[in-house]
């Protein structure tokens, strides 16, 4: 025990004295975080925040194109444009524009649409009640909404317009139907009824909830996908001064030295997994802090962490195990800084994009989704998720510290296996 | 002189990866204890690789190593706790200060509280580091690290110490400083297995000597055991080139 406590110490101070290494550890994964969320949430609020410049043209000044256009001005996805330099601009300037990128999306709602559904509607009533059951509207008597879409466009944001200028034309179209159906119902009857669109009402409506354990609602948002994803990514990048720090003393002899004294290069690992972990957490706590204290000086959402503290620590500790064991087998199979910091890295940045950090795991191709479930930092990115915003316990999710801290044994009996065979035959 | 052997070596071989030729070929020898074990040789001869064997730094590929009357294959814990090694490479933490870097390799050799301070400020006043005791030692001179170096190897008073090169690079004065205290440790009972190119600071300080070349024990003896065998009354540099030639070494 003693031999460890002098080996943590040493290994804390050569950390303490390192004042750029201890910026590297420090600062700049808080950094990383506070520039990935920001960046991200710019991103989530230009969609949500009128960030889309859109160019509408309404010719109709009827139900249709007044329903359209207020479902544009409310939808809160758009700043909608109507003139070009206070000009109204032709179909081709139109197209134009949207094409130079100057707006990203452009609709024209021709004139007249409105009253084209109606006369159809009206002829094809007519049709119906004279027992005429043709109704089939030629495709030169159809309206046409010309939507002008920039490539740059998400393609979810075109879906979602085509599905709202649907509706709405579904809703117009239906109103007018009604009012046909009265008005040739009325003509022939005796009694007077009233219009059917009084009777017409909403029957299905969808509630939205995002729903997590234990009956809570957590509102996810960038910090809180965020956040976790970046400290997880920082965390792994500790791969690589852990990898040189192992080199150095290494390259030095000290580690040579130690070996020709009373202690086992598993002790001498031991001593670096304690001072490690100690950084990894102060590193973790930090940006946990950063989170909660400093994100909304920024402008961002504050972290909501729903007292689960005790179970992201757990998790943050098990994350940490992974990485610095990861860092034992690249520092003890790396015979230079080159190799060490040059494979660390790149290897930290695939294990994160095979592991979700960057895109979520669905939206992979499937072969991906099927290696991610073998990145550690998929396993941590999972546990901090359900934690944050699935509201789950430690119990919940204590399968992936477990896959952690087995993948961090294996680290070890690989580096460790790797030692003994180059003192054997080296 | 004792007769005790301190170090029994019996055909002691060692490969390296991809090497057909042994790096030492079937050694046997006996270090006796209270000497001062002088091994030399060329470059390349494999002197670092018998050093780094008797540590425990290397595992041989054939042969047995006793030391202290330990089994070098099966009692490896046992050896390090009466060995003390001082390597060619200044094996120091360079961000730590001198005080700091001995306190983690003594407390690693089991020495603590009042009695490892004790021998901190015995061995820094005895190789005249006191001063600067508390400067980190990327900052020291050569001589100086050298003079902390082998304090690192000594300070637990290891039975048999192995010194690598110990004197490469420094001035004259650290190294006599350095010699005066390697003969005066080894009058207090420890074995001294000590490796060099200087051969005329080897001639002085050794009590026996091993010339090794090609991973082959080629003569060994007493300085005067040596020049009767080789029929010689001249100085041990001119021995040492008759018996391993002048062709230049890798």
């Amino acid at each position: 025990m003693q031999v460890i406590c002098k080996l943590v110490y040493k290994d804390f101070l050569v950390i303490i004295r390192d004042r750029g290494g201890l910026a590297m550890l420090f600062l700049m994964p808080m950094a990383l975080v506070l520039i990935m969320t920001s960046l991200q949430d710019n991103t989530f609020k230009a969609l949500n925040e009128s960030g889309i410049r859109l160019l509408l043209q309404n010719n109709d000044t009827d139900s249709l194109g007044s329903a359209i256009e207020q479902e544009i001005l409310h939808s809160n996805f758009f700043s909608v444009y109507r003139d070009i330099n206070g000009n109204k601009p032709t179909e081709q300037e139109i197209k134009d524009a949207v094409a130079s990128g100057k707006y990203q999306i452009g609709i024209i709602i021709p004139a007249g649409a409105t009253q084209l559904i109606r006369e159809q509607v009206k002829q094809n009533v007519t049709r119906l009640f004279s027992g005429d059951t043709t109704i089939s509207p030629g495709i030169n008597d159809s309206v046409v909404v010309m939507l002008y879409v920039d490539p740059a466009t998400k393609n979810s944001l075109r879906s979602t317009l085509q599905g709202s200028i649907r509706e709405y034309s579904a809703r117009v179209e239906s109103r007018i139907v009604l009012n046909e159906l009265s008005r040739e119902i009325n003509s022939r009857m005796m009694v007077s009824l009233p219009n059917l669109n009084q009777i017409r009402q909403e029957m299905v409506f969808y509630r939205e909830e995002y729903v997590a354990r234990g009956n809570k609602t957590v509102v996810p948002n960038s910090v809180q996908h965020n956040v976790p994803a970046w400290t997880l990514f920082a965390m792994f990048f500790i791969v690589i001064p852990f990898a040189s720090a192992m080199i150095k003393e290494r390259e030095e002899g000290s580690l040579s030295r130690l070996l020709t004294m009373p202690c086992s290069y598993t002790g001498i690992m031991v001593s670096k997994i304690v001072v490690y972990l100690v950084v990894c957490f102060v590193q973790f706590i930090l940006i946990m802090l950063m989170g909660l204290y400093l994100f909304p000086i920024f402008g961002l959402p504050a972290l909501v962490i729903n007292g689960r503290i005790v179970s992201l620590s757990v998790m943050a500790l098990t994350a940490a195990l992974a990485a610095i064991g990861y860092g034992i087998s690249v520092g003890t199979i790396a015979r230079t800084h080159q190799q060490a910091a040059i494979f660390a890295s790149i290897s930290v940045v695939i294990l994160a994009a095979v592991g979700g950090i960057w895109v979520p795991v669905f939206v992979m191709p499937p072969f991906l989704r099927e290696i991610s479930v073998a990145s550690p930092l998929n396993w941590g990115l999972n546990g901090f998720y359900d934690i944050l915003v699935r509201n789950a316990r430690l119990a919940d999710v204590m399968h992936y510290g477990i896959w952690m801290i087995l993948f961090s044994i294996g680290c070890l009996l690989i580096a460790l296996y790797y030692h003994k065979s180059r003192n054997e035959y080296n | 002189m004792n007769n005790k052997t301190a170090i029994h070596i019996q055909n002691l071989t060692r490969y390296y990866r991809g090497n057909a030729k042994p790096a030492i070929d079937n050694v046997s020898l006996d270090v006796y204890e209270g000497r001062i074990f002088g091994l030399l040789g060329p470059n390349g001869a494999g002197k670092t690789t018998m050093i780094r064997i008797l540590c425990g730094l290397l595992t041989p590929s054939a042969g047995e190593v006793v030391i202290g009357g330990y089994s070098l294959r099966h009692e490896l814990p046992r050896i390090k706790r009466i060995i003390g090694v001082v390597p060619q490479e200044i094996a120091l933490y360079p961000t730590l200060t001198a005080r700091e870097n001995l306190s983690v390799y003594g407390g690693v050799c089991g020495l603590q509280g009042k009695e490892l301070k004790d021998r901190i400020d015995k061995w820094l006043s005895v190789f005249g580091l006191e001063k600067s005791q508390h400067q980190q030692t990327g900052r020291y001179s050569g001589g100086m690290k050298r003079r902390l170096n082998l304090i690192a190897g000594l300070l637990h008073n290891p039975k048999i110490l192995f010194l690598d090169e110990p004197t490469v690079g420094v001035d004259v004065q650290s190294k006599i400083v350095i010699i005066e205290n390697l003969m005066e440790i080894n009058r207090t009972g420890t074995t001294i297995v000590y490796t060099s190119h200087y051969l005329e600071e080897a001639e002085n300080l050794c009590s026996y000597l091993a010339i090794i070349d090609e991973g082959k024990i080629i003569t060994q003896g007493t300085l005067n055991e040596i020049r009767i065998l080789h029929n010689s009354d001249s100085k041990l540099e001119d021995i040492f080139l008759e018996i391993t030639g002048k062709d230049l070494r890798d």
